[in-house]
């Protein structure tokens, strides 16, 4: 009797099971992802999870073979999700509507085999980029534009990373989005003129070399792209190129946390103290990883408002005072906490940390880094 | 030609500009892209990278020809970043 994925079996050196096993992780849910997830389902990859904050647009509908007209306004990630499954029920999908940097903890990208990205910024590939060095998983890059379109593969180590081969006008441009008080500033994204054929054409590379990431063995060399290559292809006039990414010595990025142990502590429920006490690191310090913004105060009127955010995901509307409407409020941060804080009894996640966060432990001897539970599966 | 200046031919990814030109070793490659960008009119809202055809490597923007190990003759292409896909 002919199953579901026979003709895949066809195929020497197929191995199915590997692929039903997979764990992804797929970063964007719209030109790029809607056909990445497309892919995913139809080969049959057993777990994905699809991670954005954003919601379908009518122009969206052009590209997003996963979105119907009467989807707008809804939310990209979980109607992928769904429309995955509807796809293929062998997949279990699951999703998360929100920041690829903030709300989701580096044990769920330490899970995964593979993390694609089909984004839309800098700022999130940088940040995406970041998270995978950190916790290990290999990540497979697109991008396109209306006639260019390139997929690039990075994995753990000392190899060159997303992050080697920012120029200093990169530098500027994702600085230009912040203030120097680190909020975001009120610059609209930039839209770029793409189709559904070159969003599928990047699709169909990144899923095949997730394919050839997934089926290289023990000792069996990775066929397709080594990590820190790019494939760089041009529609006008046709072109495909692949090449070496150098590394960058002087790149900030290269971090890997490890050995990593588990805390049986959810952000939810345990604070910076629980978390110490469970380590037995009463005189640790808790680095956050990111900047927390804690209050605006405004030097106006003296008027003081609790934020507990990171500052990144806070704009500069946050300046202006509620009380006496100048826009001379400034923001109060804090990047780590140890015992003794102000706000060493608040919940983790009431001080931004995500579900299956990594945060690092800093005590005179040494740095630990430890992975907390969560309240969901993946 | 000065041993310090290095002749390249220099072209865009999608073929419409091209030169060949002779420059210091000691320029960096993000001046070469800010360079032609300006004198090229090309897109300014869009990032670019130096692809080394005859290397098949990447240059870095912070290295200099010489110590992105670029020699006489060889062909550069100044490619577009492809930055969007999720909107």
């Amino acid at each position: 009797m002919e199953d579901r994925y026979a003709r895949h079996r066809l195929i020497e050196g197929w191995d199915q099971k590997r692929l039903a096993d997979a764990k992804v992780l797929v970063a964007g849910a719209g030109a790029i992802g809607n056909e990445v997830l497309k892919n995913l389902a139809l080969l049959g990859i057993g777990h994905i999870l699809v991670v954005d904050f954003d919601r379908i647009e009518l122009s969206n509908l052009t590209r997003s073979v996963l979105f119907r007209a009467g989807d707008i306004g809804q939310s990209k990630a979980r109607l992928a999700a769904e429309r995955v499954r509807q796809i293929n029920p062998d997949c279990d999908v699951r999703y998360i509507e929100g920041d690829l940097e903030f709300d989701v903890g580096l044990g769920v990208y330490r899970a995964m085999d593979a993390v694609i990205g089909g984004l839309d910024s800098l700022n999130a590939r940088l940040a995406l980029n970041r998270a995978c060095l950190r916790a290990g998983a290999p990540w497979l890059n697109g991008g396109i534009e209306d006639t260019i379109a390139e997929v690039s593969l990075f994995g753990p180590g000392s190899g060159a990373c997303f992050e080697c081969g920012m120029s200093p006008m990169m530098w500027e441009r994702r600085n230009r989005r912040y203030s120097c008080g680190g909020l975001r500033t009120d610059l609209p994204e930039d839209t770029a003129p793409t189709t559904a054929t070159v969003a599928s054409i990047v699709a169909g590379y990144l899923v095949h070399e997730l394919l050839l990431l997934l089926h290289a063995g023990e000792g069996a060399p990775k066929e397709g792209l080594a990590f820190s290559q790019k494939l760089y292809l041009t529609l006008k006039p046709y072109a495909c190129y692949a090449y070496d990414l150098p590394a960058n010595p002087e790149c900030l990025a290269h971090e890997v946390w490890e050995p990593v142990e588990i805390a049986s502590l959810a952000p939810q429920r345990a604070t910076v103290v629980d978390l110490l006490q469970y380590l037995g690191e009463p005189e640790g310090v808790v680095e956050l990883g990111y900047e927390l913004l804690t209050e605006m105060h405004c030097l106006e009127c003296d008027e003081r408002e609790a934020i507990f955010r990171p500052v990144e995901k806070c704009g500069l509307e946050l300046t202006r005072c509620t009380r006496c409407g100048t826009a001379t409020r400034r923001p109060e941060t804090l990047r780590w906490l140890d015992a003794g804080s102000e706000f060493a009894d608040k919940t983790l996640a009431a001080l931004g940390v995500a579900d299956y966060q990594i945060v690092a432990i800093k005590s005179d001897a040494e740095r630990r880094y430890v992975q907390l539970t969560g309240e969901y599966t993946f | 030609m000065s041993s310090d200046m290095v002749m390249i031919i220099l072209q865009t990814a999608d073929r419409t500009r091209k030169a060949q030109i002779t420059i210091p070793r000691s320029l960096h490659v993000a001046d070469i892209i800010k360079a032609s960008t300006k004198r090229w009119f090309l897109t300014l809202n869009r990032e670019y990278t130096v692809f080394n055809m005859t290397l098949n490597r990447q240059l870095l923007p912070s290295d200099t020809l010489s110590v992105g190990n670029v020699h006489n003759g060889d062909v550069l292409m100044l490619q577009p970043f492809a930055m969007h896909g999720a909107i």
